[in-house]
This record gives C-alpha cells, structure tokens and sequence, in this order.
C-alpha cells in the first residue's frame, strides 16, 4: 500500500484507516445490493446511479487513502458498468457475474488491506473485465495523446516554475517486466518525484486502467537536480529500468490561460438539476450518523444497568422511611425524587437502547447473493421474498444471527426445494421461494424462514432417530406429528448425511438451536409434506433491560416481562370452569387454560385459594392464563444470566436482583404457553411416555418445538 | 506566519473518509484551520446560511445536491462570495469544466496530492506569494 499522507500522525492515520473500511465495507455491502436490485429490476434508473456513485465514491477513497489496487480495480469496473444492461431493458446476467467477482475480488483487497497483507493480484480479475469488454467489441480506453493538452492548473505550475527560473524536465521509465502493479510502482516513482520538485502530469495517467495497460510512462516536471540525479532516483529496481531524462521546454500555448483560477464571482447559470433518487436520499439519512464503538455504548448500557438496582434500592429506603413515623416527610421527599429517577433512568436506558439497536436489514441483505448462488450452484430456481427490512433489533443480535439464518437458508435451497422439472412434475411453479420476514412482537423480534419446498418427512426423521440410538420404538409411537418434526434439533441426528438427503434436512439444526438458546431465544419449525417448512426464531428485543410485572405465590416471587402479558384478571375460584378436566377462564367469550405458578415449578400451593389474580400470557394467537396469589408490582428489572439448575426448568429466562437484595427469576413467557398448550395435548398420551420422551430433553430434544 | 492565521473552511464531500482526509490534511497546510463538514450540497447550503467561511472546499458528484448545483446555489440566490475549490476525480474533466464555469475559483484532483491542495489553498485564501490575485 502507498501510503500517500507521511504528513499525517500514526493516530490520524489510524483514525483514518478505520473510517475508511467501515466506509469501504459498508460501501461494498450498498453496492452489492444495488447491483442485485438492477439484476431484478432493470429499469431501476435509481438503482444504476446509485451502483454508480457507490463505485466512483470507493475508487476516490481508495485512491486517497493510498490503497491504489482497489482504485484501479474499481476503475475498471466503471468501465464495464455500461455493459450491465443491454439497451433494450434487459440485464446482461454475465455482465453482472462478472460484476459480483471483481467485487469479490475488491473485498479481498479491502481485507488484505486492513490486515497490511499485501495486496493479491489483481491482473487476473481485470483481464476478465478487459477480455469481457474487448469480446463486446466495446474500445477499451487507449492511453492520452503525447502531446499534453495541459490543464489550467499544470499551466499554472508551468507559469510558477518558469517564474521562478526552476527548470523543467521531461523523464520517461519503462516499467521493468516483472513488475506488476503498475499503478502502484507509478505512484511510487511520483513520490520519489516530490521529493525533489514538482509533478505536473504524467502520460498516462497514474490512475486508472490506462497506466496497467502500458509499458511505459512519462513525467513533466519541475525540479531543481540535475538529469543524472534525477535518473537515478528514478531508478527504482525491480520496478522501473531504462529512464530517460531530458530537458523540457515546457507546454505550448502557455500564456493562453482561457479560464483562469482567480475569477471570483461568476455568476451562475442555471443550476443543474440531477435527479433524487431513492438511493441518493437513503445515502442522506447515513449522512448525520455517528459512529461509536459498540464496547462505549454496552459500557453505558452496563451503567444505566446499575443505576436501575441503585434506583430500586432508593425506592425501599422510600418505603422503609414511609413506615417509621418519624421519617414521614423525609420518605415523602424521597418518593418524589424517586419518581423524578424513574423517569429519567427509564429514558435514559431507552435511549441506551436505542442506539444499539439497527434494522435487520443488515443481516437480510447478505442473503440475495447467498440464494442466488447456491440456487445456481444446486440447480434450482429459487426467488427470495424478503420482508420487514426495517424492523430493528439488538446490533449484537444481528451478528449472531448470520450463521443460524445462512444454515437454514442454505439448507431450505439445498435439501428443502425441489429442482424446477420436479416441481413443474408436481404442478407447483418452477420457481421456489424462499421466504424471510422480520416483525416485532410483544417484546421480541420474530423472523421466519419458510420456503415452499417438499417438508419434512417426519416418518424417515422418527426412523433415523431410533436407528442412532436416540429414540426407542414405544418412544416413536407415542411421539405427536409434530413433537417428530422437533427431532431434527437433535445433535446425533444432524451429523448423519444420508438423513440429509432421504429426509431433506438434518445438518446441524442442533447448532441453530443451541446459538438461539444462547441467546435467549428459541427457534419452532413446521412443515407441511409437499408444501414446504417454515421456521420461526424468536428473540428477546434486547439483552440487557426489561419492564417486568412481579409475582408472587407462597413466599416465592417470580418476574413476567410486561411485553408478554395482554392483561391481568383479579378471579375468585367460583369463575373458573373445568373444561376437558382442565381449569379454564372464559374471558370474552374465549376459552382461557389456567395454569399455576406453583404447579409449574412442582412447589406446594400457597393456601389462601379464594381470590387471586390472572394473568393473561400470550406468545402469538396462543393464550394462556397464568394464577398467582399475589400480584407485587410492576419495575424494570436487569437480566443476570442464571446457572443451570435454576433454568432446568426450561421456563426461566433470567434473574434479577431487586432493590432489597431479593433474587428473582424471570420466566420465560413463550415457553410458559408452550408447556400449557403441550399439557393440554399430553391429555391424549400415555403421560409417563412423554414424561419419558422430556428426560431427554436435557440432552436437546424439545417438545412441541419450543427450546428455551 | 500560518500560525496568525484563523481561517474557517467547509468541506462538501458525501464520503467521511474523505472528509476526514481534507479535515486531516487542511490542518496540515495551516494551523489556524477550523474545519466543518458537510455530507452533501444541501447540507452545505444551510451551513453557509448560518456561518461565514473563509473558503469552501467541494466534491463534485454527491447525493441530494451536487457540487454544480451547490456552487450554482452559492453564486447564484445566495450571492455569496466565498471562493469555492472543486474536488474532481482524474479523467472527469467534464467535471471540473463544470464546477469552473458554474463559478468555482479553483480545482484540486482525486487522488489528492498535498502540495497540490496546499497551492490550491493558499491561493485561494490569499495567503503567501503563491501566485498574485
């Protein structure tokens, strides 16, 4: 790498450096998408443009930050850009094949780049772009004319030069045959040559493809050494032999300066109107962005963390002061400030929030080329729908998303579509889709992955489970249909490939659940035969901080986050119905479950039976209504991690720690309806089998397709 | 001498490494350099509305508002007399052509060379004996 800037310091270096790869990255991340934007729509004017001035913004950065190969790779790429499309509305698909490589190929630079790697070879990717536009019959750019036509401002360094009485020289290298890049040895021979004058151009250009293209390259300049100095600092071995110095006399017509550079005040003519696209004004709602390092902004989360217990611990001083009579006033005043906290923690923390939170776009948009390669790669024809881009969730959530999202992605086009002849055999459309939607719900992001494929073959999935050893053949019989589809979560059925291929599915689900798991999350699965599967990951919106309603039933108290909860009914025994030998609420005409805390964690009831209070949990259109004695309050609570024996239960989420140094558990409501609605269809099975089946749940089988 | 100086410059360019880069770098040419940054024509415009700059340093082909439009803009409605210095890509003379005829006082060229932008502004803000205005 060149390295055009010694006049700045190591840290404005540095500082440089790294907003130009984030720039560069999320330049490439823009233009790959564009580019695919245009392979679907080519009469996407903005689109173009915007592929455009993505190009030429990179070339321009890259350049001035001294990476010159991905400026000169870029520069190549704005050549072919007017091939992607054939004039007749039409996308030219090698045209944007060819694209998408040298864009690869410009991320592999970038990468070499940051690391200080040097940087890879690049001829061969332009090779390809040049034999690709000589095969068009398009001219490729031939080097300027000799005779310099020079600019008002190499006049004026002419004129300076003159002025000054420095002489002016004229030096021609030929680039010595094993050197490759010779964009790059060109910048090098121009800064030997400000080291000892002043370059004025040189033929061809240092930038481009003009310069990789020629032998040779030829420099007018101002200097005050003598022709043999200056040979010799020319002579860079291994890069350049045969120079060739001479005395030049410089430019003609020199004194001829048409438009000078010090008019001021030209009045304008009309201003041009260029067009705003849509990607122009996306490009201006980054503009006002600023970017901070995620470790600054979880330092403030943490903080803001503290800060809630500080304000809990506040509120039982309050509440102890209120019962001693003397403090009456004191507690007063302590509740008053108390409130005032609450408000501001509580905006400060979403604020916090806020900014660690970005559209799932960012993980959605790396999926057009995923589909659109291994669609080609297997053989199938495969369209990718993608909805709700704009649905924000936890930055750090977004990253570990990539790998879970990308297996089954990979796994609906590979094992889950059909190829085209054996759909249109079947009578479905050629072309697949492949579905991925994002929406928010009752404090989680939900996102489905479906495609319209063959499904899962449940019975091959129960075969090859007992075959490894996992299941036993009485375990199988009373297995529900869909408790079946939840065995290929299991790790010794994932590794098997010949699952894979008779089953459609299998490699490594064990992981995609394990990585939601870790992150709070769960991930469901549902498959029709012949219609295709669907798999639905839910998480948490964000880690750290939840709104939660306090519960409590004998001396224990438990936490709901308030998200999860549509309402709370204060009930006596007498307005319960037994339905199905199940205590049940009819609220509104509808049937409401009831399940007990206490019953839900296997500890002895409370007592005091005649009124108590109902809370209305629902996880999607499933309800159910969870009995408490007591109902404590409502607080924002901080999410610790718990240890195992604790979560065993599989219905707890979290803990937290109240302002009186009181631990709570923090249920995880999706799983609480989950193992109400499980209850309910275990009422048709022999109970001790499924008791059976959710032994093993401990070593990754889940029920009814929820995996705390 | 380039110590006495204050001089406030606003930098039009839709890339923040490039922003960066001119910000890094007008420093070096002078040290009584205040820098301000806009992201596009637009932004520019209502910066210029607010504040008084010494010299306006702009990328030609930017989102929302282009250099063209902005200098057209500043020669144009508002009237204002601040000397303008493009910033054109090497190659794009079309460019530069047009950013000079719209009213621009000088030009620099992408890769930026610091001599070059140094000359360019100095020049421009009629300091030193560079060339006589």
């Amino acid at each position: 790498m060149t390295r055009n800037m010694e006049y700045l310091d190591d840290r404005e270096f540095e500082e440089l450096k790294k907003v130009f790869y984030t720039q560069a990255y999320e330049i490439m991340d823009d233009l790959q998408d564009s580019v695919l934007m245009l392979e679907a729509e080519p009469d996407n004017v903005d689109a173009l443009q915007a592929v455009k001035r993505y190009v030429h913004t990179l070339k321009g950065d890259s350049n001035s930050f001294g990476l010159t190969a991905v400026g000169t790779l870029c520069h190549r790429i704005e050549d072919m850009l007017p091939s992607l499309l054939d004039g007749k509305g039409h996308v030219e698909h090698d045209a944007v094949d060819l694209l998408l490589n040298s864009l690869d190929a410009v991320n592999k630079l970038l990468e070499e780049g940051e690391r200080g790697a040097e940087s890879g070879d690049i001829k061969h990717i332009i090779a390809k772009i040049d034999s690709f536009l000589n095969g068009r019959g398009n001219p490729v750019s031939v080097a300027g004319p000799l005779t310099p036509e020079h600019t008002e401002y190499q006049q004026l360094r002419i004129r300076n030069a003159l002025e000054a009485g420095i002489q002016l020289y004229e030096a021609e290298a030929v680039f010595h045959p094993l050197c490759g890049e010779r964009s790059v040895a060109a910048l090098m021979v121009v800064q030997k040559l400000n080291g000892m004058g002043q370059l004025i151009r040189s033929v061809p250009d240092t930038e481009g493809g003009d310069i990789d293209r020629s032998d040779r390259i030829t420099f007018f300049f101002s200097s005050g050494y003598s022709v043999e100095e200056l040979r010799k600092t020319l002579f860079i071995p291994g890069i350049t032999h045969e120079i060739t110095v001479s005395v030049w006399n410089g430019a003609p017509g020199l004194q001829d300066t048409s438009h000078g550079l010090h008019g001021t005040g030209n009045a304008a003519e009309a201003p041009g109107t260029a067009p705003k696209s849509a990607a122009a004004s996306q490009q201006n709602d980054k503009s006002e962005m600023l970017r901070v390092e995620a470790s600054k902004v979880d330092n403030l989360m943490n903080l803001a963390g503290e800060l809630i217990i500080a304000h809990s611990m506040i509120e039982q001083i309050a509440k102890d002061a209120a019962s001693d009579t003397v403090r009456t006033d004191i507690a007063a005043r302590l509740f008053s400030a108390h409130g005032y906290m609450e408000r501001t923690v509580s905006d400060m923390q979403k604020g916090i929030m806020k900014m660690r939170m970005v559209p799932i776009n960012h993980l959605f948009r790396r999926f057009p080329k995923v589909v659109r390669e291994l669609s080609a790669e297997k053989g199938k024809l495969v369209r990718l729908d993608i909805s709700g881009r704009e649905t924000e969730l936890d930055k750090g959530i977004v990253d570990s998303l990539w790998e879970p999202l990308s297996h089954i992605i990979r796994n609906a086009i590979d094992h889950g579509m059909e190829t085209p002849s054996d759909r249109r055999t079947i009578g479905k459309p050629e072309e697949g889709v492949v579905a991925l939607k994002a929406f928010h719900e009752a404090g989680y992001i939900v996102i489905e992955a479906s495609d319209d494929g063959k499904g899962i073959d449940t019975g091959t999935l129960k075969k090859k489970a007992v075959e490894n050893g996992l299941l036993t053949e009485q375990d199988i019989q009373v297995l529900p249909d869909s408790g079946a589809l939840d065995l290929i979560f299991l790790p010794g059925l994932s590794t098997s490939e010949t699952v894979s291929e008779t089953s459609g599915r299998g490699i490594g689900m064990d992981v995609v659940k394990s990585t939601l798991k870790g992150m709070k999350g769960s991930v469901e699965v549902e498959s029709t035969p012949g219609r295709g599967t669907k798999f639905t990951l839910r998480l948490p919106l964000t880690l750290a901080v939840i709104k939660a309603l306090l519960i409590g039933t004998g001396d224990r108290i438990y936490a709901v986050p308030v998200s999860a909860v549509t309402e709370v009914a204060r009930v006596m025994q007498s307005d319960l119905t037994t339905i199905n030998g199940k205590d049940s609420l009819v609220l509104r005409d509808r049937i409401i479950s009831i399940i007990r805390l206490h019953a839900l964690f296997g500890f002895p009831d409370g007592g005091d039976r005649k009124k108590q209070f109902i809370l209305i949990v629902g996880i999607g259109d499933k309800k159910v209504g969870l009995m408490v004695e007591r109902l404590i309050g409502q607080q924002e609570i901080v999410i610790k991690a718990v240890q195992d024996q604790y979560a065993g239960s599989g219905l707890i989420t979290g803990a937290s720690i109240l302002g009186d140094g009181r631990v709570v558990l923090i249920l995880d409501a999706p799983a609480v309806v989950r193992k109400a609605a499980e209850e309910e269809s275990a009422k048709f099975r022999v109970r001790d089998r499924t008791t059976m089946i959710g032994d093993r749940e401990d070593r990754g089988v889940a029920r009814r397709g929820i995996l705390p | 001498m380039d110590d006495m100086v204050f001089k406030r410059v606003l930098v039009v360019d839709d890339s923040t490494t490039m922003r960066m880069f001119l910000s890094f770098t007008l420093k070096k040419v002078l040290h009584g350099i205040a820098v301000t940054e806009a992201v596009h024509g637009a932004d520019a415009l209502e910066k210029l509305k607010r504040n008084d700059f010494d010299l306006v340093l702009s990328d030609m082909s930017m989102p929302v508002m282009d250099g063209a439009q902005l200098i057209g803009e500043i020669r144009g409605p508002l009237q204002i007399k601040v000397p303008i210095i493009v910033i054109t890509t090497k190659g794009e003379e079309a460019d530069r052509d047009r950013g000079l005829s719209m009213g621009a006082n000088g030009y620099i060229t992408k890769p930026v060379q610091f001599q070059e932008l140094k000359e360019a502004v100095l020049r421009c803000l009629r300091i030193g004996t560079v060339i006589p205005v």
